[in-house]
């Protein structure tokens, strides 16, 4: 198949380099720079995996780290990996991935008979039917449930990939290199101050990749790419692109995920494939951007149906059409930009706005190019299974509670998008008070706990200009105050489209007689009803109603899901929406590899392997070995065909005849010297000490401050104030602490001393 | 991860330390006659205060030295460190 739904020009993907690569065990073709998402859009393949629950089918819905269902098992160099986002795994030559969540396969997939189910599936369902009868539960329930559940599957083997941690310091760490991000970044970089800029995709540049502004004469793509090339030359600036900050901890300290070798078809010699940063940063510029948000409607879940901004992304950064006879559904002006994007590509799309009269620079952009805009319609359901055919649309009545008359019109795909919900997991993480902001209908952070700041798209703040201005201003500030440098940066010139004002419109009704599934979260296959049920059934936390019906509780973390499931809750509930709150984000902010967490301490690595001064003699005399803690120390000495019984035997009537020596090298030894060392030993000891002739041993019973028994083993008198003290293998190091905790904080009357040895 | 302010050595990661309980109770003076109760509150009875708490901490990894350690429980803010034998008023 060739790549039919890729455009002729455009687009940042290298179209010189092509690249093959396998879906479901079929050879397809895409470009260097393309995400498996993208190739396979070029392609016209949309039907990548099942639902969780219903199997459903399922599309691409993002074009990124919100993607909820493109979720794929990934092959590579001999290696598989569960749980990737196709829409984050970028092309390689060779790539293979399999869809995940089918059986026998995507296009028969026997789990689908749960969606002709639903009705004995909704909200709650595992909770009320797997109790009765008790015995059911091993028999039948569990196993069916494991089964059909599960996002893909781990491997088994050894991970020949090699991972690496790493600490770093610095003033001013940036997450995000959109406008906020590389402003931020090059304040702070022009005053001295040592900055790390991470940006999660492999492109730097974030929404200026796709949006049509100019910045200094420049388009926002060319100057974002000035920018990041200064401030790659910088001695001071660190900047890492594959490199996602998940988690806000305690202290400044943020930890960053680095894929080194994931877009490549096999990991370099000598480098990781993903490396792990422990960065603790004295301030922090939080500069994630925001995410679209749905509307909700029936059959919303269709492949095809996509958010309008990652329509207009693979148009724009990959050059591929995510349909020909788009229609876009929109509550607010970024529906016009992809519109806009797909008539300049010669496409002829059909714009649906729920608003009655918008006005906006934009609109009138849109009308100009004679796109065909509908006021007051919506999409009431997608039809079609496995891709979108058509859809129901209805005029709409201004409280939104009456549809017109429904009419079918012919699409290939239809983008939402019910205006943008700011990312503010980190500043979440990090304690930050967050607050509602009613012009946007969403939470962005508030008063701050550690020193952390969120400015642009990740504060609620839309507009180009006025980012700019604060994020350079910030990064002057931030680093002034670190570096005592204040070299004034000119805030360049910007031309962007003011928009006008959203409207507060997230769900379409029903119409009478039709009983849609209408979906908020998408991997976790909860729809409006479910919510409904669980508030009926008497939950009413959000706490709650997110655990009944798992709303948010998929990979994807709700990222497009909880904003619609609080409007819900809060409509049903007649609060408003800062009275239900929001459920409470926790790192990661995406799935993290096991083996980056883990590290180097695998296998032999985990710990060191310690031996005996005389190991080579205990080799020489086939000694077989045992693991005692660290050490390795000799089990017995193994003579011809004998057993360790046999042996045993042998040992012990040789000492009992003879003479035996044993290695007590692994015995913890402390030094123990000075005038009052007698006086610390009858602290810690049962016994006493002073008495002991020099050149004498004794056996002693070390005790904690409760009485209970932490240590044992003989301590010998070398001279008058010299005693040389043996602890057990195991302990050895918590004696050590325990002596110096005597010495440090109960001051004996005469100093003494004590050295581990 | 904390971030803990030596006070021989400087900020240091948590990873550096470790933790050695309350550091509020006070050992029962030696060649003294102690109540059962006095022992007891030494050994056993503890606070598990919601705030503003006083911590050993021995900086196992650096110089070695115990510490104490001012440190609200609630948010892990640490106010203040001190050396073993100053006297924390
Ligand atoms: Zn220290």
């Amino acid at each position: 198949m060739t790549q039919a739904f890729r455009i002729e020009n455009g687009g940042l993907i290298n179209r010189e380099k092509k690249l093959s690569f396998k879906f479901n065990g079929k050879t397809y073709f895409g470009h260097e720079g393309d995400t498996l998402a993208s190739a396979l859009l070029a392609n016209g393949v949309h039907l990548v995996g099942r639902s969780f629950k219903y199997h459903r089918p399922r599309g691409f819905f993002g074009a990124g780290v919100d993607e909820p269902y493109a979720v794929v098992q990934l092959y590579r160099n001999g290696e598989t990996e569960p749980n990737i986002k196709a829409t984050e795994q970028e092309l390689f030559e060779g790539l293979e991935a399999k869809s995940v969540n089918c059986w026998p396969s995507v296009n028969f997939d026997i789990g689908a008979i749960n969606n002709f189910l639903r009705i004995f599936l909704p909200a709650g369902f595992y909770y009320k039917t797997f109790m009765w009868p008790k015995s059911f539960w091993y028999r039948i329930y569990e196993p069916f449930i494991r089964k059909a559940a599960g996002l893909g599957v781990a491997s088994t083997k050894h991970d020949k990939e090699r991972y690496e941690h790493k600490y770093e310091y610095c003033d001013l760490l940036i997450a995000g290199s959109g406008p906020s991000g590389l402003a931020g970044a090059y304040a702070a970089a022009k005053n001295g101050a040592k900055v790390i800029l991470a940006e999660d995709k492999p492109r730097f540049g974030g929404s200026l990749l796709t949006s049509d502004v100019n910045i200094g004469n420049q388009s926002g793509k060319d100057w974002a790419e000035g920018i990041i090339a200064e401030l790659k030359t910088m001695p001071n600036v660190i900047v890492k692109n594959r490199s996602q900050i998940f988690g806000y901890y305690d202290h400044n300290m943020l930890v960053m995920s680095e894929k080194v070798s994931d877009h490549l078809p096999s990991t370099q010699k000598y480098h990781p494939n993903k490396r792990l940063w422990y960065i603790r940063a004295k301030e922090v510029l939080i500069s994630s951007g925001s995410i679209e948000r749905p509307i909700v409607f029936g059959n919303n879940d269709t492949p095809g149906v996509m958010l309008s901004s990652a329509a207009k992304e693979y148009l724009k950064v990959y050059g591929v059409l995510v349909g020909r006879k788009p229609l876009v559904f929109t509550n607010n002006d970024s529906g016009y930009e992809t519109a806009i994007e797909f008539k300049k590509h010669g496409v002829d799309p059909v714009v649906l706005d729920s608003r009655k009269n918008p006005e906006s620079e934009i609109i009138d952009e849109a009308k100009n190019l004679g796109i065909n805009i509908k006021n007051s319609y919506v999409v009431v359901a997608a039809q079609g299974y496995k891709k979108v055919k058509s859809a129901d649309i209805a005029s709409i009545s201004e409280d939104k509670k009456q549809l017109g008359k429904i009419e079918n019109i012919q699409c290939d795909c239809i983008c939402v998008s019910g205006f943008w919900t700011p990312t503010i997991h980190l500043a979440s993480q990090s304690g930050n008070k967050t607050k509602f902001k009613e012009e946007i209908d969403a939470f962005v952070p508030g008063q701050s706990k550690q020193n952390e700041i969120t400015l642009g798209a990740a504060n609620g703040v839309f507009s180009l200009e006025e980012t700019l201005k604060s994020s350079f201003t910030a990064g002057s500030e931030l680093s002034k105050k670190i570096t005592e440098n204040d070299k004034k940066i000119a805030i360049p010139n910007v031309v962007e489209k003011k928009f006008s004002q959203h409207d507060k419109f997230w769900c379409v009704p029903l119409p009478k007689g039709k009983n849609y599934k209408r979906f908020l979260d998408f991997q976790n296959d909860v729809a409006v009803s479910d919510v409904e049920i669980a508030l009926r059934e008497g939950y009413r936390s959000i706490e709650h109603v997110k655990r009944y019906t798992t709303l948010g509780m998929a990979t994807d973390q709700g990222k497009t899901s909880n904003l619609n499931g609080l409007q819900l809750v809060s409509e049903i509930e007649n609060k408003v929406v800062p009275a239900v709150g929001h459920t409470t984000f926790r790192p990661p902010y995406t799935p993290v590899s096991i083996g980056a967490i883990v590290g180097r301490e695998v296998g032999k690595h985990s710990k060191p392997t310690r031996k005996s001064p005389m190991h080579s003699w205990h080799e020489k005399n086939n000694a077989v070995f045992v693991d005692a803690g660290v050490w390795l120390r000799p089990r017995y000495y193994k003579r011809g065909n004998e057993n360790l019984f046999e042996a045993s035997k042998r040992e012990a009537k040789n000492v009992r005849t003879n003479v035996g020596v044993c290695d007590v090298t692994t015995l913890g030894k402390i030094d123990v010297k000075g005038p009052d060392a007698a006086e610390l030993l009858n602290r810690v000891y049962t016994n006493a000490w002073l008495k002991l002739p020099v050149g004498k041993a004794r056996y002693g019973v070390m005790l904690r401050e409760d009485g209970i028994v932490m240590d044992d083993g003989t301590t010998t008198r070398i001279s008058e104030n010299h005693y040389h003290m043996t602890t057990t293998t195991a302990q050895a190091a918590n004696v050590l602490s325990h002596l110096e905790y005597y010495l440090q904080l109960f001051a004996l009357p005469q100093n003494f001393h004590s050295q581990d040895l | 991860m904390l971030y803990i302010n030596c006070p021989h050595c400087g900020m240091r990661s948590q990873n550096e330390f470790s933790y050695g309980g309350d550091a509020s109770v006070k050992r029962p003076e030696l060649n003294k006659e102690v109540s059962d109760q006095e022992w007891d509150d030494f050994v056993y009875n503890r606070k598990s205060l919601r705030g503003k708490h006083l911590e050993l901490w021995q900086h196992i990894s650096g110089c070695r030295q115990w510490i104490k350690v001012e440190r609200d429980t609630a948010t892990h803010e640490i106010f203040r460190t001190f050396k073993a034998d100053e006297e924390v008023a």
